[in-house]
């Protein structure tokens, strides 16, 4: 009955996480898969909603910035603020340009983004990292009590999103970016307007990351750089394309799945090598994922749902 | 007898399942100057693609010499004996004009590409004049004839030309069509693609006209010439005064 | 620090920044995309030395010892040449197992994501091989020497060198010198510039773009390989040394123009340099951060590049 008990604990435990990396996910679908536009810089993206975040919302230490004990939702709302600021600033500049120009812009924005996140003691608390409270944590009591009103939360999130971005893709303006996307003459001729669209988009689905950083950092309690390191943007991509790009519930599904394989290969992993490698498994681990994303690229470009509708031509 | 080229049937397009040539099938025999005509989208261009290998065949054959070359991949054609000029970009415009002819003569064994690149200039004084040039600095008339003169370099039996005369001025084209007189008398076969219906028909031997990407009409020069149909393929397809 | 002195030590950052940027750049113009996976390459280059030279210390006998007053060897010298052959090995395995087969169908972007995929398998594989922490190729510790003459020191300050990087400053003048007259005068040197331009019409002209590819990425190897040894010399070689340098290789080809070998080069010098001066100014932990200022400085000024000549 306990073992029963942990295992149902543990289960809402892998919800709430898999469920925030659904929320990103759902950012990079509006950018990627509505619209074509590359992100190299997920995981900086998340990490200024979550530093942002617990800035807002963290207690007040002495020589650090911050510690506003703002409530969390007024937390969050600035956390997206923030994110959507920091993505108009890369996304003015490359967004005219030829699509590699903003990969490389994003990825550089994240690796900064890291460096602030390591460095910047007074504003991130460096490699101390950040405290923050977790909402109504002390209110509820118990902390398994709290994760399921967590992921209860969370779920009321992903669904307002599902809605939200659904509803989006299907309005005037969703159609325009999916001819944005499969038609770079028809984007040429809007020109101008194209990249406004094109910024739009950027911007929101930027938002949406923060957010997803903002509910991290909020569960979690507790942010450091080693959250925030480029292997979270590739495993935010790896769900998009497993799930299929351009796909809000391939999106959301890819995330679960993509999470629990991870979480399983790391078990599997720990059970199977020897004691003294075990520092290397989570190596392994990354590479073996690797080698399954390119995998798929090359035998199933499509994901595992495809795109509703039509298969994008990019993926 | 069978002709130097000889395409049987070809199917080809840039997308699986929607050829844009559909079962085309037409011969050029040594020495002669065959000329495909055919209104704008007609797949002229697609075609001699196909032909030389740019463009993957979905069906039927080509071959060249007795030969089948369907399907060989493009850069081994030169060395066989199959020169293509395509109508635009058929230069290298960051390189100099000596500079791209030597590259196409690199195909031919060490000891003879100076001498084929001096023949090349040689046959064309004007470029001669600008061989240190790079050749996006080349006016029109002087980058039709580095591309030509190009595919020439390889001495090659068949050399097929995409509309030669595009963009050039009347006294340019004259000059053009004697070159490729010239040229055909020298011994090389030449398929032609063109819009210029009347000048082109001038020089050639025999003539071609494709339309949906099958030919419709073929014939000797003089029985295309007399046929009013090929005018009346063209009304539309070809602006006013060119057409025949 | 004199001036003099942050410039020339820039300039040695800048010269394995350009090793790395000109095989990121040959790479953007024959294949047409930007590749995540080439700090990796470099990476790999720098371990691959490292294993050799065990090797040729440990087995053929080489002497670790430097010549003169460098820490490099014989056997150093000889893990290099190895290193870059196994590089370029290491790229072309790559193109031919992965980047190829995206290539025949999806667009430039597929390949972005397979190559920032290809990236994180790379890294972690030497994390997983060699372990996470740093090592070196010598433990020697290299003499500065004085460059300038006294009378010249005195008025601009005094240049001080290790000869390791006067090795890596003279080696990387020799590659690039190489590169160009290949580039210009040989055939296959004009057959890459050719298929840069044109793909289809360097088909025509009777070359055989699959080998253009194959050497696009033996070259880029090879480069790649020295500038992860010259890293390796005068900072350490670790894991995270080509993700370290990725940064600065995108700015610095994109500085230059990107697909231009000779922008690639400038751009490397310039960026290494400025990092320099950035470093001094901000301190060592913001160093890449100078490389994104530059990179959002040229795509809003002058997106093209300094020698760009494609958009
Ligand atoms: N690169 C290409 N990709 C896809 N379709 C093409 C391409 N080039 C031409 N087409 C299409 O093929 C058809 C025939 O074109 P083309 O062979 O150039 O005709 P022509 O040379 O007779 O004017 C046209 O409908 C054109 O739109
Ligand atoms: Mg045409």
């Amino acid at each position: 009955m306990a073992d029963l008990l942990g295992i149902g604990a543990y289960l809402v435990f892998f919800l709430v996480v898999a469920l925030n990396y659904a929320v990103a996910c759902l950012g990079l679908n509006l950018q990627w898969g509505y619209t074509g536009l590359f992100n190299v810089g997920v995981a900086g993206f998340f990490a200024v909603g979550a530093y942002t975040t617990a800035i807002l919302a963290g207690p007040d230490y002495p020589g650090q910035f911050g510690g506003f004990g703002l409530p969390f939702p007024l937390a969050w709302a600035g956390a997206m603020a923030m994110t959507g600021l920091v993505a108009l600033v890369v996304a003015v500049p490359t967004l005219r340009l030829r699509h590699d120009y903003l990969a490389i812009a994003t990825f550089g924005i994240a690796v900064v983004i890291q460096l602030v996140a390591q460095n910047a003691q007074w504003l991130t608390g460096g490699a101390f990292g950040l405290n923050l409270p977790r909402p109504l944590f002390d209110a509820v009591g118990d902390p398994v009590l709290w994760n399921l009103l967590y992921l209860a939360l969370s779920v009321l999130v992903v669904a307002v999103l599902y809605v939200g971005l659904e509803t989006l893709a299907q309005s005037p303006w969703g159609r325009v970016l999916r001819a944005i996307r499969e038609d770079e003459a028809a984007a040429r001729s809007l020109g101008k307007s194209a990249a406004l669209f094109r910024i739009q988009a950027f911007v929101l689905g930027s938002m949406i990351m923060g957010l997803a950083g903002a509910m991290y950092a909020s569960f979690v309690g507790f942010i450091s750089a080693q959250d925030f390191l480029p292997i979270l943007t590739f495993q935010v991509w790896t769900m998009l394309i497993v799930g299929g790009s351009g796909n809000n519930r391939g999106a959301i599904l890819g995330a679960i799945v993509v999470w629990a394989l991870w979480t399983l290969s790391g078990r599997v992993m720990g059970l199977l090598l020897p004691a003294e490698m075990q520092a290397r498994g989570a190596a392994l681990q990354i590479v073996l994922i690797g080698v399954v994303l390119a995998l798929l690229l090359v035998f199933r470009p499509g994901g595992i749902l495809g795109e509703r509708r039509q298969v994008s031509r990019h993926l | 007898m069978s002709a130097l080229l000889d395409v049987a049937g070809l199917e080809a397009g840039y997308e699986p399942g929607l050829p844009i040539v559909r079962g085309a099938s037409l011969t050029v025999g040594e020495r002669e100057i065959v000329v495909l005509l055919g209104p704008n989208g007609a797949g002229k261009s697609t075609l001699i693609k196909a032909i030389a290998g740019l463009v993957p065949a979905s069906g039927g054959s080509v071959r060249l010499d007795g030969r089948d070359i369907t399907g060989v991949r493009a850069d081994r054609l030169p060395g066989m004996g199959l020169a293509f000029v395509p109508q635009t970009e058929n230069v290298f415009g960051t390189l100099t004009v000596r500079e791209n002819l030597e590259l196409a003569a690199a195909i031919l064994p060490r000891s003879r590409r100076a001498e084929a690149v001096a023949r090349a200039l040689a046959l064309f004084p004007d470029l001669a004049a600008q061989a240190g040039l790079r050749a996006r600095r080349l006016s029109g008339g002087q980058r039709q004839m580095l591309a030509t003169a190009r595919g020439l370099i390889v001495a090659p039996r068949l050399i097929l030309l995409d509309e030669p005369s595009a963009g050039l001025s009347p006294k340019l084209v004259d000059d053009v069509f004697r070159q490729l007189v010239r040229v055909r008398d020298s011994g090389v076969s030449i398929l032609l693609v063109e819009q210029n219906v009347r000048a082109a028909l001038a020089i050639a031997d025999r003539g071609y006209v494709l339309v949906d990407g099958r030919e419709r009409l073929s014939g000797r020069r003089d029985e295309l010439e007399g046929n009013p149909a090929v005018g009346a393929l063209f009304l539309g397809g070809v602006p006013a005064g060119e057409a025949a | 620090m004199p001036l003099v002195q942050v410039l020339a030590d820039g300039l040695v950052v800048g010269a394995m920044i350009a090793l790395g940027a000109v095989g990121l750049t040959l790479v953007y113009a024959i294949l047409r995309f930007a590749n995540f996976a080439h700090g990796e390459l470099i990476a790999w280059g720098g371990y691959f030395a490292l294993s050799l030279l065990t090797l040729a210390t440990g087995w053929l006998g080489l002497e670790a010892g430097g010549i003169g007053g460098l820490s490099i060897g014989w056997a150093l010298l000889a893990a290099l040449a190895g290193a870059m052959v196994l590089t370029a090995a290491l790229g072309i395995g790559l193109d031919a197992l992965l980047f190829r087969s995206l290539r025949r169908r999806g667009g430039a972007i597929t390949l972005i994501i397979a190559s920032f995929g290809a990236a994180l398998a790379l890294r972690n594989l030497i994390a997983f091989l060699y372990g996470p922490t740093p090592t070196y190729y010598s433990r020697a510790i290299p003499m500065a020497l004085p460059l300038l003459p006294e009378e010249v020191a005195a008025v601009t300050g005094q240049i001080r060198m290790t000869p390791d990087q006067l090795f890596i400053l003279g080696l990387t003048a020799v590659l690039v010198v190489a590169l160009h007259l290949f580039l210009s005068r040989s055939t296959l040197g004009r057959a890459m510039r050719a298929t840069a331009e044109n793909p289809d019409l360097a088909r025509l002209f009777g070359i055989d773009t699959r080998v253009v590819i194959r050497w696009t990425w033996a070259i880029g190897g090879m480069l790649a390989a020295v500038a992860g040894v010259c890293f390796g010399l005068t900072a350490q070689v670790r894991p995270q040394m080509g993700f370290d340098l990725l940064l600065p290789l995108f700015a610095a080809a994109i500085l230059g123009g990107i697909g231009s070998f000779h922008g690639a080069v400038a751009g490397g010098l310039i960026l290494g340099v400025a990092e320099s001066i950035g470093v001094h100014l901000i301190g060592a932990e913001y160093r890449q951060a100078v490389a994104f200022v530059v990179l959002i400085a040229v795509l809003i000024a002058r997106p093209a590049g300094l020698f760009g000549e494609r958009d």
